[in-house]
């Protein structure tokens, strides 16, 4: 909101520079969010809290100065003629249909006014305020409403069919034609002002261009209502016609002053352009009911930690313009005026002793900690831990978003039985909670092989959001890893990264983090046949690993292989383990032996060092694959792999022969139980 | 023959420490030690001593010998191997690939101001991101019809579900499963149906924090932020707390910190007013204890929260918010 401090000036005593004004509102709790001249006179752009829309006028502004710099205040008065309602009674009829929407609805004829262009000062104050004079009668209802708060509209009393006006809900399918020539269709739920055959204004937001005020109209019907505030939020912001008149009601106008704008804009017509006055109307609630607050002084210092006196205390509450009325130590009654509906508990008052008093003359003070025993929970530290041992190992953390659209989902053929939907999402693009970061994770892939990155290990820490039923839904950790393209090797160049690289990068992480991990062969639908696993930790599934399938891929535009995993993180910090406890280190030296084999192809790895370990029995330590190779020497259809197993003994030196024993078996049931030969 | 082996020691001792290169070393070595060496040649005529002085030669020689070897290998050693420490070597090449991951600028600065609360006795704790109306708003003093609960500002779920606007919903929870007294804070991802610009995300993240106990006070909360301030930005910022407006605190304020870029002259970052705004925070309003069944008679309590992509992006540098969420890796890599 803005204010011309050459026009404040005429309601509170000041006589300081602009800028130490500025800087007493900011410390207030009304920040000055920008301050430009504007010809002798100064506009500052306010930003006003939503519980104070008692602040939002010249009038509001200058009481509120008033109280945080000590000056004195000055109300404008309606130096309104008395009463001469005119004989020739032109007929007023108003009704309130909705009271809930319009508690109260002033309405009041002004008979025979001059429309004319404003003058000098009264077009000086509507510019000073961005806006652009248009005749006396609109100009001076905005005058009223900068000065005061209380949003005025003028009617050409003319133009309103049958002299009515009724404040009704609008019906399904009415029309309005506003003033800014725009054709609004209304909702049921919007409250508008009706003559007796259309609406002619949207309540609070906008009047209609078919009653405005034009350089022939005579008679006035001048409106000062107030609208409920939600109503009039729910209606500008669907029609987005956001207005000076609309931000008021929908912060709540004073119902108490409803008719005194009236009558300060009668006031200002009668002086400006003539004309006599009519009926007035006024209906519906009076007035807020007076409120009393039984204050507590001691209760200050208990919640902010100073040290004020009853003295200041009372200042302060005077300088806010409350009456006092003393009941016992340290209790005193507060009557609250009508235009402060935010006070309402001894801790709003607090608040304003506080803020009058300054914050920043509150002295800080080191909290008294209790301290917990621990305060990180498990869940977390397996998070902290595990994002440290994949950056060490060169992967880069993304974050993607975990809303998405439905098609991205799709794609993946990720089922969507249990998928969670937005109500009211910003477009398609966000529509569902994802269930999988895969769509997310892929995006990234995309977006930096298009532009040329294609050294790509990222992994990404999100949760999968799933209905489990009425009103149940389950959120659960995830970690995700996708890697593409090429990863240098060494000095001179590079390699592509392949599932391996995946694998190797999981090991690591769950070898750190003491997870039994397995992975098995498994069909998943966006995984390529032949490259698609199924991750187990401690014999449960809880996630999968493969490379993308081509067409999935080629959809989305990405030209090179993806591997991608994703992991449960609830499972793995379920078996986790980060204490570590001392294991001696062998204190005697251990032998190695290399064994060479040529094995068919379909053989895997992982059965023939299981069957090597337990041949090997319990001196082997250790049973490494060091090299696989194909060539000349191996037949098609073999492999050729040297295995190297250590052999350690805890208590002695072990010698060679005491290996041998051990060593053979080994031989054997590779030879007899896999059918591979020695080499 | 005696007085010549001692000349020899002396010779062939000054020979050693002269030669330059393991070539050197070797003449030296065949000059003494060869099968024509001195000391051979010396050893060829002891036969002509007498029988009391063979022996006594005979083991000096034998002690010179082995003196001379040891010496040999000692300075062979200090050689080095030749032809290999010659070699010349292109040091400009690149070195060998030890890449190193980087964790993301947000998790990188929430981890900043977790590790500062930590550090001053608060716990870490984290909650759920779909969330009930009564955790989201009305257990936090926000009425029926505040604007926030639009559908303008708030994503709903089907159920009267919805996805939390702050992560004060995990203050609720906390409230709600144990007593004072309590400090801790929430960091998470939010949601608000923001379109997408420069300083905008639908989806961001925020760190709260909340103390509760009996007798804490508003200048508790201005002593927790102040070393909080201090920590994050450095020693020489200042906080200034302006009051403001939260419903679910009274009083409340918002906390600036003085330009971390200019340092409080004012620049472009700051809008020239020398403060940047990076926290709301408040004294916990009695309405909120009420609805989580404290006594706010007995109870007071602070809370706060900051966004963390505005911390990130004034620490970094950073002047788009989208950047983070893109995950391009030639911007993720520079954290």
């Amino acid at each position: 909101m803005k204010i011309s401090y050459d026009w404040i000036k005429e309601y509170v005593d000041i006589r300081m520079a602009p800028e130490t004004l500025e800087e007493a509102l900011t410390m207030s709790g009304t920040e000055v969010i920008s301050s430009e001249k504007l010809g002798d006179d100064r506009i500052m752009e306010l930003e006003v809290t939503p519980n104070r829309p008692d602040c939002l006028s010249m009038v509001g502004m200058a009481r509120e100065i008033s109280a945080v710099t000590g000056k004195r205040f000055k109300k404008p008065t309606a130096k309104l003629p008395s009463f001469k309602v005119l004989k020739d009674q032109t007929p007023l009829k108003i009704e309130i249909k909705d009271k809930d929407l319009c508690p109260r609805y002033t309405g009041r004829i002004i008979k025979g006014v001059e429309v004319k262009p404003s003058p000098v000062w009264l077009k000086k104050r509507i510019e000073s305020m961005g806006l652009r004079p248009v005749n006396n009668i609109v100009d001076i209802t905005n005058f009223c409403l900068f000065e005061s708060g209380q949003p005025l509209h003028a009617f050409d009393y003319a133009k309103l069919d049958g002299g009515r006006i009724i404040v009704r809900r609008a019906r399904k399918g009415e029309k309005i034609t506003t003033i800014d020539n725009n054709v609004q269709e209304l909702a049921a739920s919007d409250l508008v002002i009706a003559d007796s055959a259309r609406p002619v204004a949207i309540a609070g937001v906008m009047g209609g261009v078919d009653t405005e005020v034009a350089a022939f109209t005579k008679t006035i019907l001048l409106e000062s209502a107030y609208f409920a505030p939600n109503s009039v939020r729910r209606t500008a912001r669907r029609l987005g016609l956001p207005s000076e008149s609309s931000y008021r009601f929908e912060r709540s106008v004073d119902l108490g002053a409803v008719l005194s704008a009236s009558d300060r804009a009668a006031a200002l017509i009668l002086d400006l352009a003539g004309g006599e006055l009519g009926q007035l109307c006024d209906i519906g609630k009076k007035a807020a009911s007076e409120k009393k607050i039984s204050f507590d002084m001691s209760s200050v210092n208990r919640v902010l930690g100073t040290d004020l006196s009853e003295q200041q205390i009372k200042k302060i509450l005077t300088l806010l313009q409350f009456k006092l009325k003393p009941k016992g130590k340290d209790k005193v009654d507060i009557q609250i005026p009508s235009f402060r509906q935010d006070l309402n508990r001894g801790i709003d008052l607090i608040e304003e002793i506080a803020r009058v008093y300054g914050y920043e003359r509150i002295t800080p003070k080191i909290p008294h900690i209790v301290g917990h025993t621990d305060r990180v929970e498990d869940s977390r530290k397996v998070i902290l831990r595990s994002r440290e041992i994949l950056a060490s190992a060169g992967l880069d953390e993304v974050i993607t978003y975990s809303l998405l659209s439905r098609a991205k989902h799709r794609n993946l053929r990720l089922s969507e039985d249990n998928l969670v939907a937005l109500r009211n999402p910003l477009s398609l693009e966000q529509e569902v909670m994802q269930t999988s970061q895969l769509p997310g994770m892929l995006d990234v892939v995309a977006h930096n092989l298009n532009r040329k990155v294609d050294d790509i290990e990222i992994f990404a820490f999100g949760r999968s959001y799933q209905r489990m039923g009425k009103k149940r839904y389950k959120e659960e950790a995830i970690l995700t890893i996708a890697m593409c393209g090429n990863i240098k090797e060494e000095q001179r160049g590079y390699r592509k990264v392949n599932f391996f690289d995946l694998k190797g990068a999981l090991d690591l992480l769950m070898d750190e983090l003491r997870v039994p991990f397995s992975i098995e062969e498994k069909r998943f639908a966006w995984c390529r046949e032949g490259l698609s696993c199924v991750i187990k930790i401690s014999e449960k599934e809880a996630g999968f690993m493969g490379e993308l399938k081509g067409d999935i891929r080629g959809q989305l535009g990405i030209e090179r292989p993806v591997f991608i995993a994703e992991v449960n993180f609830d499972a793995v910090t379920k078996s986790a383990e980060l204490k570590r406890s001392y294991k001696e280190v062998p204190k005697f030296p251990s032998i190695l032996r290399d064994i060479s084999i040529v094995i068919d192809e379909s053989i895997s790895a992982d059965r023939i060092s299981k069957t090597i370990r337990e041949a090997a029995g319990s001196l082997a330590a250790r049973v490494e694959l060091v090299d696989i190779y194909h060539g000349k020497q191996i037949p098609n259809g073999s492999k050729g792999m040297t295995y190297r197993v250590e052999y350690l003994d805890k208590k002695k030196t072990l010698r060679d022969e005491e290996v041998n024993g051990p060593h053979q078996k080994v031989c054997s049931a590779i030879t007899e139980q896999l059918n591979a030969k020695i080499r | 023959m005696e007085e010549k082996l001692r000349q020899l020691q002396v010779e062939a001792n000054g020979a050693i420490e002269a030669a330059q290169d393991v070539a050197g070393l070797e003449e030296v070595r065949v000059r003494y030690l060869g099968r024509k060496g001195e000391i051979a040649d010396i050893m060829g005529k002891m036969k002509d001593l007498s029988n009391e002085e063979r022996p006594l030669v005979g083991k000096f020689a034998n002690q010179l010998k082995n003196e001379i070897s040891a010496k040999l290998e000692q300075r062979r050693r200090t050689l080095g191997t030749g032809a290999a420490e010659t070699e010349k070597v292109d040091v400009t090449l690149p070195g060998m690939q030890r890449r190193l991951g980087h964790k993301h600028p947000i998790t990188q600065t929430m981890e900043r101001i977790n590790e500062i609360f930590l550090n001053i006795g608060f716990r870490i704790l984290e909650g759920p991101e779909i969330e009930t109306e009564f955790n989201n708003f009305t257990a936090l003093n926000i009425p029926q019809d505040h604007p926030s609960r639009d559908a303008f500002d708030t994503f709903y779920l089907e159920d009267e579900f919805l996805l939390r606007s702050h992560t004060s919903t995990v203050q609720i929870r906390l409230m709600q499963k144990e007593r004072p007294p309590l400090q801790a804070i929430m960091p998470g991802r939010v949601y608000r149906p923001d379109a997408t610009d420069a300083s905008h995300s639908f989806m961001f993240h925020q760190v709260e924090g909340l103390m509760v106990d009996e007798r804490v006070t508003f200048a508790d909360l201005k002593g927790a932020l102040d070393i909080f301030a201090k920590q994050m930005f450095g020693t020489q910022t200042r906080v200034r707390f302006r009051p403001h407006f939260f419903p679910f605190t009274e009083p409340s304020a918002e906390v600036d910190v003085s330009c971390i870029i200019c340092k409080g002259k004012g620049c472009r970052v700051c809008g020239q007013k020398g403060w940047l705004e990076i926290l709301g925070a408040g004294s916990v309003d009695p309405a909120v204890f009420k609805a989580v069944g404290y006594d706010p008679r007995q109870y007071t309590g602070f809370a706060f929260g900051m966004g963390v992509e505005r911390i990130a992006m004034l620490i970094y540098g950073v002047d788009d918010i989208r950047l983070f969420f893109e995950n391009d890796l030639r911007f993720l890599r520079q954290f």
